[in-house]
């Protein structure tokens, strides 16, 4: 859908609808609360992210047929640290060593885990109810449309419309600061912060956001470059398309002019590492600042941020490749949640992660293929962490209730229970769920007095 | 000024003067003109005064609507204004298929890979694809099929922004058969596109199974074929406008018809291997994509096809094999009176308008449908009609609010590089140009859904009840953007950036702009005449005059006109 004229009417009509019910429930201008979408593309090899765990000398567990199914892809008891779980069902449950700065937030109650969640278009209980006709995503294992379905939520079918997109222009930030797009994208357009008309504000992770190049620079050439474009641009054509076409871009570069002395007006407290990853988190930072002191950007009471990285689609040399980038992971989100606490904004900062698709449990040899569920993370002041939550699959073996084949899992949790929790804690009201989240009524009774996880407060 | 009133008044008018040439200039793509004064200011006036130049902005602006690459000499060939004689000829050309200029191409690029030491060349993929679009774009004679073979290449939608990416034979053979449809008969075109391999890897009907117990056929190719290439979702006037119920659209179709067109596409498998594979005869059915040719058309396993009878729209039945059974739902679908209007309309806002009116529509689609003795389907008729329209022609209609469309962003990028001198050491074309689908939000056959960069009932909201699709992907980035790109196109002279150690890049020729800058009326109107077809309006001109006159050196003039003229509006928005 999402191709006629009276399509996109009723859709705004919802929206406004939204809008009014929004109002009701959001605060001040100064309540002010920021989303960060981290996605881990090419599909994180999340079972050695999230890791089943035994004392060693122990038999039969868990994490047994978890190192029989991995084979040369597992990691060794010495390489895990275990958490506190709560939830005795999932057993005794482990990370990696080397990501000691989120076992730290996750001890701090500031971090939780998600585990085998995945997209679904309505629940599938077992390898039985998959082989029916019982509605699937669309392109299970393809990058491109299980990338698609994490940051549209409707796995159904195919549409560029992102949940956080049609969360923005249900903000209605009109009474605040309209200056700069809700949407702001480290990575450039995404389908996540696509709504009707909402789209990325994109900035580059050192140098922040983009205008007309060289302008103001000074010299010759740019002075009368600068001049006469100035006057063009501020021109009224007698031409409605010509007029659109130069405000666009004198509102770009005005945007542009101001987002800029808003960014090089605050400081960081924190030290950040060179990798673009550690560095957008940098410019997140700033952003956030810079919403929240005496700035051109202040006053903005909502502010939803996209940043990926690439390079989890490891079908070789998982181990090494996986342990860099989480690495680079736990590094920055180290950084950003100092600074968020020594800013005084860590309680309205909310980072969680997506990725398209879990990797198999079973080897090709050298590394995973795609798979289907996987676990996730989330990370912020208002996260009830110390936590997994969900169900990791009580029996990884071949044939077992979940597994298709290969150690792909049937996802025991949807996405959109992942994404409702972080919706209403934006401030959507429970009843307007289905707006963004179209399938959320197969997962989650909206009209129920409990959270769906309960994973923030 | 008072004549510069005057030229367009002749221009609304369709003054049809014998076109003369240009002053000064010869046949060439550049002004060799050989005035001896500074002319100043009063040089428009002279230019335009003949008034013997709008047979020349007229050529200029039709061959920007139907061409990626002209030249002054095209434009002055054109200025006795028989285009039914040019598009005659140019539909009488030889076909210049992608995939042979890709296979050389990725050879050679291959070859500069290994000879620099690489190891295990990465194709061919839609790099190379991407290689051999721009050296066809900008060589090919047969510059109208191009142009049009873009056009229905976002209306069929397959992209290498997905799995696709890694099959640059699949992507050219693909592209190939768009330009066999952009003079073929309709009918041949969507049976071209409905057993492409890539197609079927792209809406999913490649190893589509029949019922098996609860397992039901894919609905996805059924749905699109219905929804974005035949007829839409509700029923057409001939003239585009809905055909109304009780004040409501009528669907042309639901879920239900959606299952049944679902088991049509049933029992297709790979039809034959990847060269790479190893393996010899038909693949069985099943095997993927990454296995199977990708330029093979699919072919029927008979035992994976959907008994029984399928009911087609408007009370039509099939119940054959799988080739009988999707022969008969195409001609279902082709023979569906939305056909005409509802392509009618997506050609015209490609190469035209966005906003044609329904009588415009109308004569297009009776074009199409045959009316009056002609071939249902002619693409090669319909692309005539929507070019030689007195809506598409007629100056009459130019002023109109609504006459507007934005050049799409790969056109204006093709039609620059195609225009401007270029020093290109390496002789080849060579573009990656993946940046430009992430920075302007387009690129040819990279879409990010099979719904196209763009819709074509956008609305922006400054153009308040006017479709704008190209206005979808102008944006806060994509604007600056824009700007940028031509900063380092024109300034910082980079036209082609390659992915072969910048080897190949390609450069703007300043040699002779830097002399012509010289005499600043006669730059600007030469691409005045050339890039916005004699519509720059007397304010840009007066800033880019002003501009020219305060740069100090004669290549900064020659840079600083070329920014202006193409970040004016002028150019962008074709009228």
């Amino acid at each position: 859908m999402g191709y006629t004229t009276l399509f996109s009417t009723l859709t705004n009509l919802k929206s406004i609808a939204a809008v009014a019910n929004f109002n009701s429930s959001i605060g001040d201008c100064d309540d002010y609360k920021a989303l960060i979408c981290f996605s881990m593309r090419g599909g994180n090899d999340s079972f050695n992210l999230l890791t089943p765990f035994k004392d060693s000398g122990e038999t039969d567990t868990q994490y047994d047929v978890y190192s029989a199914m991995r084979t040369d892809l597992a990691l060794g008891l010495n390489d895990l640290t275990e958490l506190t779980v709560n939830n005795p069902l999932n057993g005794r449950l482990a990370i990696p060593n080397y990501i000691n700065g989120m076992k730290t937030m996750y001890d701090e109650g500031d971090l939780a885990f998600l585990a085998n969640v995945g997209s679904l278009v309505v629940p599938i209980a077992n390898r039985d109810e998959y082989y029916t006709e019982i509605a699937k995503p669309l392109g299970l294992y393809s990058h491109s449309d299980q990338q698609m379905h994490w940051q549209t939520a409707n796995p159904a079918v195919r549409t560029n419309k992102g949940w956080g997109g049609l969360m923005s222009e249900m903000t209605n930030q009109s009474s605040c600061n309209t200056a700069v797009s809700v949407n702001i994208s480290l990575n450039g357009t995404n389908v996540f912060q696509t709504g009707n008309d909402a789209f990325s504000y994109v900035i580059h992770h050192t140098n922040g956001s983009t205008g007309i190049r060289n302008y103001g620079n000074g010299g010759g050439f740019n002075n009368a470059r600068d001049m006469a474009m100035d006057n063009i641009l501020d021109h009224d054509f007698q031409d409605a398309f010509k007029n659109a076409y130069v405000s666009t871009i004198k509102d770009s570069n005005d945007t542009h002019l101001l987002f800029s002395s808003s960014i090089d007006s605050v400081n960081l407290t924190q030290t950040y590492g060179d990798s673009r990853l550690e560095q957008s988190f940098a410019m997140i930072a700033k952003t956030i600042l810079a919403a929240n002191s005496s700035t051109p950007l202040s006053n903005m009471k909502r502010q939803i941020f996209y940043v990926d990285l690439g390079g989890f689609d490891v079908h070789d040399e998982v181990l090494v490749s996986q342990q860099d980038s989480l690495t680079l992971i736990n590094s920055a989100l180290s950084s950003f949640r100092q600074e968020m606490i020594t800013a005084g904004l860590h309680d309205k900062v909310t980072t969680f992660s997506i990725s398209e698709f879990g990797r198999t449990l079973t080897s090709n040899g050298q590394g995973s293929d795609h798979g289907w569920g996987g676990n996730q993370f989330l990370m912020g002041g208002a996260v009830n962490g110390n936590k997994v939550y969900g169900e990791y699959p009580a029996d990884l073996n071949y044939n077992s209730s979940l597994e298709l084949g290969g150690g792909v899992y049937i996802p025991t949790m949807s996405a959109d229970m992942y994404f409702a929790e972080l919706a209403l804690w934006f401030g959507v009201p429970k009843t307007d769920l289905p707006i963004i989240l179209p399938n959320i009524s197969e997962f989650y009774d909206i009209f129920s007095n409990e959270n769906p996880l309960g994973l923030l407060s | 000024m008072k004549k510069t009133v005057l030229f367009f008044l002749s221009l609304v008018l369709g003054f049809s003067a014998i076109a003369q040439d240009y002053i000064g200039s010869g046949n060439v793509p550049v002004i060799t003109t050989t005035s001896s004064t500074e002319i100043g200011f009063n040089a428009d006036n002279v230019l335009s005064g003949n008034g013997l130049e709008a047979d020349a902005y007229d050529a200029s602006r039709f061959l920007s609507q139907s061409t990626f690459v002209y030249l002054e000499e095209d434009v002055d060939m054109l200025s006795d204004g028989n285009y039914e004689a040019w598009i005659d000829a140019q539909i009488a050309l030889p076909t210049t298929y992608i995939s042979p200029t890709h296979q050389v191409e990725f050879e050679e690029a291959r070859d500069i890979f290994y000879a620099n030491g690489g190891v295990d060349y990465y194709g061919p993929s839609d790099k190379h694809f991407n290689y051999a679009w721009w050296t066809v774009a900008l060589t090919a004679e047969d510059q109208l099929r191009h142009r049009v073979a873009l056009a229905l290449s976002e209306i069929f939608v397959i992209s290498g922004n997905s799995d696709l990416g890694a099959f640059g034979e699949g992507l050219s053979d693909y592209y190939d058969k768009l330009l066999d449809g952009s003079f073929g008969n309709f009918r041949d075109l969507i049976e071209d596109v409905t057993y492409h391999p890539c197609m079927g890897y792209y809406l999913s009907h490649l190893n589509n199974h029949k019922t098996v117990g609860n397992i039901r056929p894919d609905e996805n190719y059924a749905r699109e074929i219905m929804q974005l290439f035949t007829i839409g979702l509700f029923e057409l006037n001939n003239d585009g406008s809905y055909v109304l119920e009780n004040g409501e659209p009528v669907p042309t179709y639901d879920n239900e018809d959606i299952k049944e067109f679902a088991k049509v596409f049933t029992g297709l498998k790979g039809g034959g291997w990847d060269e790479d594979s190893n393996n010899t005869g038909i693949p069985p059915f099943g095997a993927g994509i990454f296995g199977i040719s990708k330029t093979d058309p699919m072919v029927p396993d008979e035992s994976k096809h959907e008994p029984g009878i399928k009911y087609l729209l408007n009370g039509a039945t099939t119940n054959s094999d799988t080739n009988g059974d999707i022969t008969n739902a195409l001609d279902n679908l082709f023979n569906h009176p939305n056909v005409g209007p509802f392509i009618a309309r997506l050609l015209i806002q490609k190469l035209i308008k966005s906003n044609p009116s329904p009588a415009y529509i109308n004569r297009v689609a009776t074009v199409f449908n045959g009316t009056g003795g002609g071939e249902r389907g002619n693409m090669a008729e319909v692309v005539k009609a929507i070019l030689l329209d007195e809506e598409a022609r007629q100056a009459s209609y130019q002023l109109d609010e609504d006459a507007a469309r934005m050049k799409e962003p790969i056109v204006r990028y093709a039609q620059i590089v195609g225009l401007l001198d270029r020093d290109n050491p390496s002789g080849n074309l060579w573009n990656n140009g993946f940046n430009y689908q992430d920075e302007m939000g387009q690129y040819p056959m990279q879409s990010p859904t099979v719904f196209n960069f763009f819709l074509p009932d956008y609305q922006p909201g400054a153009l308040y009840g006017l479709y704008a699709p190209e206005f979808q992907v102008f944006n806060t980035r994509t604007s600056i953007n824009w700007v940028n790109f031509i900063h380092t196109w024109v300034v910082w002279e980079t036209l082609f950036y390659d992915w072969e150690n910048n080897t190949e890049n390609v450069y703007v020729d300043y040699t002779n702009y830097d002399q012509q800058v010289q005499r600043v009326e006669e730059y600007i109107n030469f691409f005045d005449k050339m890039f916005t077809h004699g519509t720059l309006d007397d304010f840009t001109r007066q800033e880019i005059r002003t501009a020219i006159n305060s740069v100090g050196w004669d290549n900064g003039k020659a840079k600083i006109g070329l920014y202006l003229i193409l970040t004016s509006p002028a150019y962008t928005i074709q009228r």
